[in-house]
């Protein structure tokens, strides 16, 4: 409680507690432990009371000031329910707010099973909420569930209020909690690329004394994943080998392994070093097969296959890629084989195998469509367009490239639309369609220069300055040209005809062949080697 | 409509004059479109948005009023949800139609979706329905119900990022067609609980589109404990308010309007301002507890 100098929020309301009836401020003292309270809360949390009393409380505790309203019941201003919630976490209440919690617990539980959607989420995280005031293991479990599915649904509004929620029992977590509330909150900065703050979170983790080896070994790996991210392969390598040499001496980490493997190789490829990428991702595989992990297994195939690919053995690239496939139809996960038939068509261009890679285009296309993910469309759609034009179907490839721009526009992302723009353009240069392909350079060299994307604004211009070289010289340049080359024609048919003159006086046929071709040669000189090669 | 609690609140609102008349400002002005309250805890923020309502419904605007932080949902859909119920279903059909598309596996969309999935391009608008000729997605006569689900359906994988994108269009969409009828002024309390991400969407997707002038007539109040970090392109549009202590004379008054008797008023209100630095919400429970053991003596 505050003193008469400097009153702190909850401690006027503690005078006021000490005035008002002693049944009713035990109540309101009650109010705290949720977050907001209703008729049905109250009558939870004081079962003794009939619905005409509860009626008299909610109405005497609407006239305070720190008791806010509105459509869903009553809240204490956050100052004094903090202070009311802090004193139910000293030990001396433990057992009465153990009773409550569960009561609460109990209560939302059966609300989130009688109501869906919004309704039934709300009574889920408070159900969470209060099972950790009963018996935090449980409490966790459930924290953990929630937290895994909306950082699947990357739902990163619900993870923050959820770790936002376990916070408030600060002090009274165990500390192996206290460490993996840390850990997540870490984890949650890095989804949300706030990686100073990730990593500042790890390291806290990581400098107490109390991190069990599992902790260690997973924070490791996600500083890996932040200096990943980073683009700094050793310090992550640094990161995963210590998390994978933790992770191989505790058992209970064991089925972590054929993932960190897997990141660690993914992390040596990208580094250049391909023969240690190869030794990792292959224990990878093998680990994952031993365990049935086919979520890895398709994974560290996958990552074969990349490897492969940097080595420009396409043929091996191929056959990973195919095992990738084939275990995540066996996990019938559809979804995720998108991206391992855009590794195939990426695969059978480089051998090139145009019929091949446009079917594996297509196929990766067909599921992003059925997924209704347009940027992935986008991306297949930009990829097939290079297959069509490869294979001289200019056409369809400049339809694959205006629907690709088109559907990369839709997503605002003006960077890859003005990318697949110059792609396009320099099919319609091939095509000999300079106006248009003047019209997709320019659109693409301003979007870039706003984007400020130097690097690739440089090179549009320079297409845009090719295209000028080649087709923009004035009218009068042309027909200047025109007149010259008539010229040139003219002089060596004069020439000709003199020599054939001066031959006839003194030679035959064979003579008279090996004028013309020794006149043809001395006016192509220097232009090619056959012509040379003739002469000679 | 008032309850008691609202109607004893605003009686007993004092000072945070200079506030309300910038808010009336903004209200009759084109000059700026989001207001910007902030202050500590416990400085009178809630109270503000209380009074700001108040005098909305004596202009007879519209207003929508959304809550974020505690176990309430305060994502992006929770909000643009909220706005909508406040504000009226009926504008929103290609919205709802979206999130219960997005949701519900069974659900049958019923507005035209124009989304790029396979077998979905071309929904069919609902039988018997009548398609208005003012926007793609209009039904005549139809207001689409929300099945107020969360997570999205596991037989389609859209992005996240795509959903909310394209939610947002949608929504904005809706909220334009409600401001044909008439203005509205949107207040969001306690910003500072939201997830960084979505404080980025309220700033690069909602209040972008009225900074763009793709929303017209429509007037943002967002109250939290910080003020947000903004630059110069959007200061101008941007009215800030950080509220201040209460002086001794709004104190003395706010004890009159509690019904603290006159001859103790200057005493007690010193007392307040001594101990509270003149933080309302100290204020009102120091004097909750003073009327409180004032009756109890009064009894004995």
């Amino acid at each position: 409680m505050g003193t008469a100098a400097e009153l702190t929020p909850g401690a006027s309301a503690e005078l006021l507690l000490d005035v008002m009836d002693v049944q009713s401020a035990k109540l309101l003292r009650l109010c705290a432990i949720p977050h907001r309270f209703d008729i049905d809360v109250l009558h939870t949390l004081a079962p003794e009371l009939n619905r005409g009393e509860i009626e008299d409380r909610c109405a005497e505790y609407s006239r305070l000031s720190f008791v806010s309203a509105d459509a869903d019941g009553w809240a204490l201003h956050d100052g004094v329910r903090r202070h009311f919630f802090s004193q139910w976490l000293e030990p001396q209440f433990t057992q009465d707010f153990a009773n409550a919690s569960q009561r609460l617990a109990t209560f939302f539980k059966a609300r989130m099973e009688r109501s869906r959607g919004e309704a039934a989420e709300t009574a889920r995280r408070r159900h969470m909420f209060h099972l950790f005031g009963v018996d935090q293991d449980a409490g966790f479990q459930e924290f953990l569930l929630l937290l895994r599915r909306a950082r699947g649904n990357r739902f990163f509004s619900e993870s923050t209020q959820l770790v936002r929620l376990v916070h408030e029992y600060d002090g009274f977590l165990a500390s192996r909690y206290r460490l993996w509330l840390t850990y997540h909150e870490a984890k949650l900065f890095a989804d949300l690329r706030d990686l100073e703050r990730a990593e500042t979170g790890y390291h806290e983790v990581l400098n107490d004394a109390d991190a069990s080896p599992e902790q260690r070994s997973a924070t490791y790996v996600r500083l890996g994943y932040v200096y990943n991210e980073r683009g700094n392969w050793d310090q992550a390598i640094q990161f995963y080998e210590r998390g994978l040499a933790l992770a191989e001496n505790t058992e209970s980490m064991r089925h972590t392994l054929p993932r960190i493997l897997h990141d660690l190789g993914a992390a040596y490829r990208d580094k250049g070093d391909l023969q240690r990428a190869e030794e990792l991702l292959t224990r990878s595989v093998k680990l994952a097969q031993e365990g049935n992990n086919l979520a890895n297994l398709a994974l560290a195939y996958n990552g074969l296959g990349l490897l492969a690919l940097k080595r420009r053995d396409v043929r091996a690239a191929i056959g990973a890629f195919e095992k990738s496939l084939d275990v995540l139809m066996r996990n019938d996960d559809v979804f995720r084989t998108a991206q391992v038939y855009n590794n195939l068509g990426l695969a059978y261009a480089d051998l090139p195998d145009w019929t091949r890679s446009d079917e594996y285009y297509r196929k990766s296309l067909d599921i992003k469509s059925k997924a209704g993910d347009t940027w992935g469309q986008a991306s297949a759609l930009n990829n097939l367009a290079r297959v069509q034009a490869a294979r001289g179907d200019l056409k369809a490839a400049i339809d694959s490239s205006t629907r690709a721009i088109d559907l990369f526009a839709e997503m605002r992302d003006q960077c890859n639309a003005a990318i697949a723009k110059r792609n396009r353009g320099k099919l319609f240069r091939r095509m000999n369609e300079h106006e248009r392909a003047r019209k997709d350079f320019t659109e693409a060299f301003e979007a870039l220069r706003t984007l400020e994307r130097h690097a690739e604004a440089t090179a549009v211009a320079e297409d845009l300055q090719a295209l000028d070289v080649r087709v923009g010289l004035p009218w009068w340049a042309w027909v200047a040209i025109g007149v010259f080359g008539l010229l040139v024609l003219l002089l060596v048919v004069v020439l000709v005809i003199a020599l054939v003159e001066s031959a006839s006086h003194g030679g035959g046929t064979r003579a008279f062949g090996e004028v013309l071709v020794s006149v043809a040669a001395s006016q192509c000189a220097g232009h090619g080697s056959k012509v040379r090669n003739v002469h000679a | 409509m008032y309850t008691e609690l609202e109607r004893r609140r605003l009686a007993e609102f004092v000072d945070r004059t200079d506030e309300l008349e910038r808010f009336c400002q903004m209200l009759e002005s084109d000059e700026k479109h989001i207001m910007i309250v902030w202050g500590d805890p416990g400085m009178g923020k809630t109270s503000l948005r209380l009074r700001m309502v108040h005098e909305c419904a004596q202009r007879k605007l519209r207003k929508a009023e959304v809550e974020c932080g505690g176990t309430r949902t305060s994502g992006y859909l929770a909000i643009m949800r909220k706005i909508r119920d406040d504000v009226g279903l009926q504008y929103f059909n290609p919205f709802s139609d979206y999130v219960n598309y997005l949701t519900d596996p069974n659900y049958q969309p019923k507005v035209s979706l124009n989304i790029n999935v396979q077998g979905v391009k071309n929904v069919a608008v609902a039988h018997g329905a009548q398609i208005s000729d003012s926007s793609v997605g209009d039904i005549a006569g139809i207001v689409v119900k929300d099945n107020m689900l969360v997570l999205p359906r596991a037989d389609i994988a859209v992005p996240e990022e795509e959903r909310m994108m394209r939610l947002t269009d949608r929504f904005i969409e809706g909220l334009g067609a409600a401001l044909n009828e008439g203005k509205l002024v949107v207040f969001l309390d306690g910003l500072e609980k939201v997830a960084p991400n979505i404080e980025q969407w309220l700033w690069q997707e909602l209040l972008l589109a009225v900074r763009e002038g793709r929303l017209t007539g429509i007037k943002f109040v967002l109250c939290a404990e910080a003020p947000p970090q903004l630059d110069r392109d959007w200061r101008i549009f941007v009215e800030e308010a950080e509220l201040q202590p209460l002086a001794i004379e709004h104190i003395e008054a706010y004890l009159g309007k509690r019904g603290v008797a006159d001859t103790l008023c200057n005493g007690l209100a010193v007392y307040l301002l001594a101990t509270t630095k003149g933080k309302i919400s100290l204020i009102a429970e120091g004097v909750d507890a003073f009327l409180a053991m004032q009756q109890k003596m009064a009894k004995r």
